[in-house]
């Protein structure tokens, strides 16, 4: 049959031309001018998961999230990138000679975004709002007895017992202060009501996708942020946040390891810093579950089975540096002796478990947590090596948190970030971390000396007892410390944030 | 000799989806190569743990997210193991899922679409409404709104997807089982012996079993990509390699190692395209074989059209006034194998004006090709030869849009089943005017006015309101009138008639045929009716040609034909006309023998 | 017709009903941590078992899913456990940008395919050759992957287009237009097996002897193609872009990974995984509930088109 509607078929086809040839051109308008229009007073950061919630129970001191919550909340005291602490809600702080009581003089004139003072009060609703809930932050004002406002500008906290940790983390999650009046609230999930650098624009953000942040003026040190909005945008996969990255759609983000290479190439300045230790946490240490486990021979046998440093060049593109000890290089505890404690040396491990008792090794089943899905295969593989027959458990995403802590399982690949006193407070039998509850007499000993430590030589000194006791008993089996890696474009500055993953909002300054 | 008769053709179309259907799909390269590839993939699968060159969990760190080497053929992946192990154990898994799909599908489908089918009533009412509501379900949001409770089971879900899909096949059942239903209550009274539940599954088991294969084959198609999908978005089984969540890896790192995406996209490409392909095929293969698309018709270029035997029947010589011409007109239409099956063989014969010629045969012997090759209507990959003149206009070598000013305002064209030969989606008027309104550039107004005097003509009782209906809402009997109204609507000389009554019951066919005398009378047309019943031709026609097997076998004056009968045909026809009972075939096959 | 609209609600009604009751009921009874799941790595077990009480998870099934079906019958889909943003705001600004890259890709599947479809029915040849092959390698083809080659390409590459994210319409117009041109394109190419299912109608029409009826009485066979055959080879064709609908919604929950899109997909995968009840629920009765809609007006226009279908 002759076909009649050739013409018209034609006219669609130039019809789509044009439509390409119009979107080519805006295209490249697109990319040529997207990053002007906003001007350089705006930053826009790429991250890899969305702000739940902005109730400062929900709040925790880990991961990105601090990146999203930290520019509209406050905290008591203020986290430096070096880990140090400087003025924030708090003005001056000090101990009694008991150490306690701590006493903060609180700044004036300080006021939430909806208009309520910031006083001693606050600091008490707060801090008991935090105590009441059954956030995870709970347990780290636990010690708080009492919160005693004693004038208008200085509060007291009795505490019950004394916690090396508290300061800093009153730099975190747990000393964020909000507006009394939207605490508990439903509203303050969504909506947060503190008395930040910036405050959240409501209306132009897109939950899940886009964030927007304005800038506070009355903010007492807005100095320090040179931006005048924050824009995040939520990318979850890194090829996402990495195509954003690369063609200017962020100025920066957080990337993995795999992606720097390609980063790099494609001109983004990497800025990177040892996050956390990563490994395999070794946890059933007495044996409950895994009984071969609760032979120290067996668990130092283990951190021998691990070629480390194969591990960080090929895995993580040598983003890192091998060791044996959980404890951070540059940190109070941190022995460079322990980071070759157990240097590989697969002969050595098999002796070991021969002593042990298990010539042939024996079966040890291990979750495949889904985060850590790189890592279960080679921790298998390695194992295998020596003699250990490991069975790998499929885990659902959903199960993730109950297969790690449900305590069913003894071992498990492990990432873990913070500071020296956050590595020995998850030795402790109240942290979740300690998935067994696995104690000793001389670790406690050892720990409760180190708690008492205040000045920074002490605290290098029994920090690094303690150090040591965790790593000849092998309680873990770290492989290396890893770095996080974040980039940045031309445009952009930023300094890293000792031990965590993101850089601080603080740090992001417009080149010059 | 490479011609079949129409007989051997029609035989061989009835029996081919029987027992030619297996060499039909595996003489066809795009079904045979799809099926070898799908039984090596399913081979390699099985055989996966013995021929895989690594152990698919065996890590070697310096291969992680490595390229192509000696050592891993196609790579590593994320975790330093071997990308090519991996994809053969991942086969596993896929094929696992797979087949979970196609059995569910199967069995599901199949079961509530005989139970809504044979048992009907509530049971039928709420089976559909059930596929319906699967129908409408986005299956991949369920999944993974599922996966929450399910977590990453591949049989589970896959098992869960088959349900979602199974409507496809509970439709097709149910339609079928209906359709066998109705047959067996008018036969009811022949089924002895077996129940009708038995009758009733052999026969839709029998019927269902190539649709089954290739909706099941599509099914399993679409099983796969959501598998993948699933565990490309890590709702995957996490301990075994799988095909999505190794995509999954390498999207990760896609920036180390950019080849990494392509090789378990080639393996689900590879598999779901053979399946796809596989299923094509067997619907080729179901199909009567596909005529090759010419895209000349009106030059005869087929050798073995033009190597036709020789014309036969009685070549007598037109009048010179002849209103229409056929001389030496043969129709072919090309076979898969290169040669034409050829379905008018030569035919010749003449309508004078004013005159009722009747073509009369069985079914298959040609007539109503040779009616269509007269307006030029017959299907796009039907090749002719010869000639066919209209009052001097070869209308054969005429152009489609030269032909198309012929058509309707010269030669009109009543056809033989009155309810498919009206568009059921216009009004009667619309299909009555706008031809009108084409040919004899009559405005609206014009069109409407004298559609409706042609209905009130042609005896139907409201043409106002059968006017504005739509073919559904009339009776087949008003149906046939209208399309005769739309025959002579724009007075034709000829008007090709092809079974115009056939199709209606006895008291309405004589109705027709008196409208029919009554039209040609009141205005002189000629008509060329085409039938395999004498009482017709001896009611209306004034000659008859008698067509056999594609040739004109005995033209002659109707009263001859019926007092004297020639030829041995003629005379068979005839006579099964009176007795009606004997069946057909016996004596064609009689009666070819014996020529 | 009013009738007609009225019995297919009714239906869409009962559909969202059952559909969401089911997957709740699975939900419910699944036995999921969701209080661990919201309190993350640090929370002990007393304060886990607190937060499940706050939730009422601690509660039978059964009650929890009439709890929530009491209130989702006043208009409240309840509030996401994680962030407590209410599930219907959460669907609002999810949804419009799901549907406009699904509803744009379905209507140039819909151009696209009647086109070739009926190009390749009528004219056969490269056209027919195109469409059959077509129909074989987008069926085989997982759309995701297409996602990922064009990104590589067209984003990566030559920079035509951006590689991620989604500009509202409102803000943007060309912006939005850049920003779903590669997933639509996803869609689309996964879609264009349609094309194969027009060229079936159209062949099968072409078949039927009102054709030839027509082209009897004098009318071309322009004019016959392009009223009388696409009409009626218009209902398949119909429901088989109101199936591409369903697919490409499905589709777009792997596609918005791909491409980062803030869309229905990546709050139902999100949601998912979490174990966000309220979230996955409200998702699922929302996405049915717009097949429904999507449904009737596909239905209304096939019995527009064929009048036969209004009297059944």
């Amino acid at each position: 049959m002759p076909m009649t509607n050739k013409r018209r078929l034609s006219v669609l086809a130039a019809a789509a031309v044009a439509v390409l040839a119009l979107s080519a051109c805006t295209g490249q308008d697109g990319s040529s001018g997207g990053g002007d229009d906003q001007g350089p007073r705006t930053l826009k950061l790429g991250v890899s998961s969305e702000l739940l919630s902005y109730d400062p129970v929900d709040l925790n001191g880990g991961g990105e999230g601090n990146l999203l919550w930290m520019p509209v909340y406050d905290r008591l005291l203020t986290i430096t990138p070096d880990n140090g602490l400087e003025p924030g809600l708090a003005t001056e702080w000090a101990f009694d000679d008991s150490f306690s009581v701590l006493t903060l003089e609180l700044r004036d004139g300080v006021t939430f975004s909806d208009g309520a003072p910031f006083t001693a009060e606050t600091v008490k609703a707060n801090i008991e709002n935090l105590k009441a809930s059954s956030s995870t932050e709970a347990g780290i004002v636990a010690p708080i007895e009492e919160v005693v406002p004693v004038d208008e500008n200085t509060v007291e906290f009795h505490l019950a017992s004394y916690d090396p940790t508290l300061l800093y983390q009153l730099g975190l999650a747990a000393g964020v202060m909000a507006s009394p009046e939207a605490l508990g609230t439903e509203e303050i999930k969504l909506n947060p009501v503190g008395s930040g650098p910036y405050t959240l624009d409501d209306q132009g953000s897109v939950r899940g996708s886009e964030l927007i942040y304005v800038k506070n003026d009355e903010h007492w040190n807005s100095d320090a942020y040179p931006y005048e909005t924050l824009v995040f945008k939520t990318y979850q996969d890194i090829t996402a946040r990495l195509n954003a990255a690369k063609s200017g759609e962020v100025d920066g983000a957080p990337i993995t390891s795999a992606a720097a290479a390609e980063a790099e190439a494609a001109g983004l300045t990497i800025t990177n810093t040892p996050a956390g230790w990563l490994g395999l946490g070794l946890f059933d240490r007495a044996g409950q579950i895994a009984p071969e486990l609760a032979d120290v021979r067996v668990r130092q046998a283990i951190n021998y089975a691990f070629d480390k440093q194969a591990i960080l060049e090929n895995v993580e593109q040598g983003y890192g540096y091998a060791t044996s000890q959980t404890f951070a290089e540059g940190q109070p505890g941190y022995d460079p002796e322990l980071d070759n404690r157990y240097e590989y040396d697969p002969e050595k491990a098999r002796e070991l478990l021969a002593e042990a008792g298990y010539p042939d090794g024996f079966d040890l089943t291990i979750p495949d947590l889904p985060h850590m899905a790189a890592y279960t295969p080679i921790i298998a593989d390695q194992l295998k090596d020596v003699g250990i027959n490991v069975t790998i458990k499929p885990v659902a995403p959903t199960d993730t948190l109950a297969e790690m802590f449900g305590g069913q399982n003894a071992a498990f690949a492990m990432e873990f970030g913070g500071t020296s006193i956050g590595q020995i407070t998850a030795l402790s039998t109240q942290s979740v971390w300690n998935i067994f509850k696995s104690t000793d007499e001389e670790l406690s000993q050892l720990v409760s000396v180190a708690y008492k430590a205040t000045e920074e030589d002490e605290q290098d000194k029994t920090y690094r007892e303690v150090n040591r006791w965790v790593v000849d008993n092998a309680w873990f089996a770290p492989w290396y410390m890893k770095d996080s890696i974040f980039v940045t474009s031309s445009e952009v500055t930023v300094e890293p944030w000792v031990t965590n993953v993101t850089p601080l909002i603080s740090s992001f300054a417009p080149a010059k | 000799m490479t011609i079949s008769t129409p007989e051997q053709v029609d035989a061989a179309v009835a029996e081919a989806p029987r027992s030619g259907l297996a060499r039909r799909f595996f003489s066809n390269p795009l079904g045979l190569v799809p099926s070898i590839v799908l039984a090596a993939i399913a081979v390699l699968s099985v055989a996966s743990p013995w021929i895989a060159p690594h152990d698919p969990s065996d890590t070697i760190l310096d291969q992680v997210n490595s390229a192509p080497n000696e050592v891993f053929l196609l790579g590593g992946d994320g975790s330093g193991r071997d990308v090519l192990s991996r994809l053969l154990l991942a086969s596993r898994l896929t094929l696992i899922g797979a087949i979970t799909v196609a059995i569910v599908s199967v069995v599901v489908g199949l079961v509530s679409g005989l139970l809504a089918g044979y048992l009907g009533k509530w049971i039928d009412s709420s089976l559909s409404w059930v596929n319906n509501v699967l129908m409408t379900v986005p299956s991949v949001i369920i999944l993974v709104a599922l996966f929450s409770v399910i977590g990453p089971n591949t049989v589970v879900t896959m098992a869960i997807f088959g349900v979602l899909i199974s409507p496809f096949l509970f439709r097709l059942v149910r339609t079928l089982v209906i359709a066998v239903k109705n047959e067996l209550y008018v036969d009811a009274a022949r089924v002895s012996g077996l129940s009708g539940s038995r009758i009733l599954g052999r026969h839709v088991l029998y019927a269902v079993r190539a649709p089954i294969i290739i909706i099941a084959t599509g099914m399993v198609g679409a099983g796969i990509l959501i598998q993948a999908g699933l565990e490309f978005l890590g709702l995957g089984s996490p301990s075994e390699p799988t095909w999505g969540g190794m995509l999954e890896d390498a999207f990760l790192n896609i920036f180390r190692s950019p080849l990494g995406i392509l090789w378990p996209g080639i393996a689900i490409g590879l598999t779901a395209g053979c399946l796809s392909l596989i299923a094509n095929a067997l619907r080729d293969a179901l199909e009567e074989p596909a005529p090759k698309a010419r895209t000349k018709s009106v030059r005869l270029k087929d050798e073995a059209l033009r190597r036709a035997s020789a014309p036969a029947g009685t070549a007598e010589a037109p009048p010179e006034d002849a209103l229409l011409v056929v001389s030496n007109l043969r129709v072919g239409y090309p076979q898969a194998d290169g040669s034409a099956r050829v379905v008018v063989d030569g035919v010749n014969l003449h309508v004078n004006k004013g005159e009722i010629l009747g073509l009369v045969g069985e079914s298959g012997s040609g007539k109503t090709q040779t009616a269509f090759s007269i307006l030029r209507l017959l299907p796009e990959e039907a090749e002719f030869a010869g000639d066919v003149t209209f009052e001097g206009v070869p209308l054969l070598a005429l152009s489609e849009s030269e032909m198309q000013k012929i058509r309707g305002k010269r030669i009109a064209y009543i056809p033989q089943e009155p309810m498919s030969n009206l568009d059921p989606t216009f009004t009667i008027g619309h299909q009555l005017t706008v031809p009108m309104m084409r040919t004899l550039g009559l405005t609206k107004k014009e069109a409407t006015a004298r559609a409706k005097q042609l209905l009130e003509r042609v005896g139907i009782a409201d043409p106002e309101r059968t006017f504005r209906a739509y073919p559904h809402e009339i009776s087949g009997g008003m149906a046939q009138r209208v399309l005769i109204a739309g025959a002579v609507s724009c007075e034709p000389e000829l008007i090709v008639a092809d079974e115009p009554t056939t199709a209606l019951d006895v008291t309405v066919q004589a109705e027709i045929l008196d409208l029919l005398r009554e039209l040609q009378k009141e205005r002189g047309m000629a008509i060329i009716l085409v039938t395999h019943n004498f009482g017709v031709v001896a009611d209306l026609c004034d000659r008859v040609a008698v067509m056999q097997a594609g040739h004109i076998v005995e033209t002659n004056t109707a009263s001859e034909l019926f007092d004297r009968p020639q030829h041995p045909y003629t005379r068979m026809l005839l006579s099964s006309t009176l007795e009606d009972t004997e069946p057909r075939k016996q004596r064609v096959a009689a009666l070819t023998e014996g020529r | 017709m009013v009738a007609f609209i009225c019995r297919r609600l009714l239906s869409g009604v009962a559909l969202v009903f059952v559909v969401s009751a089911l997957t709740a009921f699975l939900i419910f009874a699944g036995g999921m941590d969701i209080a661990r799941n919201i309190l993350g790595t640090n929370a002990t077990e007393e304060q886990v078992a607190q937060r499940a009480a706050e939730l009422g998870l601690d509660r039978p099934a059964w009650q929890q899913y009439a709890d929530w079906l009491g209130a989702a019958l006043t208009g409240d889909l309840g509030r996401s456990y994680f962030s407590s943003e209410p599930v219907l705001q959460a669907l609002s600004t999810r949804l419009p940008v799901t549907l406009s890259v699904v509803l744009t890709a379905v209507l140039v599947t819909a151009v696209l395919s009647a086109a070739l479809g009926v190009l390749a029915a009528v004219r056969r040849g490269w056209v027919d050759r195109f469409v059959q092959l077509a129909n074989v390698v987008v069926g085989a083809i997982p759309n995701f992957w297409l996602a990922l080659v064009l990104v590589s390409v067209f984003a990566l590459n030559l920079r035509l287009f951006p590689a991620t994210g989604y500009v509202p319409f409102l803000e943007s117009p060309a912006g939005w237009l850049l920003s779903i041109t590669l997933p639509v394109a996803s869609l689309v190419i996964g879609g264009l097996g349609a094309a194969m299912i027009v060229r079936s109608s159209v062949i099968d029409v072409l078949r039927l002897d009102f054709v030839r009826t027509l082209r009897s009485r004098g009318l071309s066979q322009r004019e016959v193609l392009t009223k009388h055959v696409m009409r009626n080879a218009a209902p398949p064709f119909l429901t088989v872009m109101s199936l591409a609908f369903i697919g490409m919604f499905g589709g777009a929950v792997v596609i918005e990974k791909v491409f980062a899109i803030p869309g229905v997909g990546t709050l139902a995968n999100n949601a998912a995984q979490r174990g966000d009840v309220p979230l996955v629920l409200g998702v699922v009765s929302v996405t049915v509930a717009v097949v429904v809609v999507v449904n009737l007006v596909i239905d209304i226009l096939n019995g527009w088109l064929n009048p036969k279908v209004r009297v059944q």
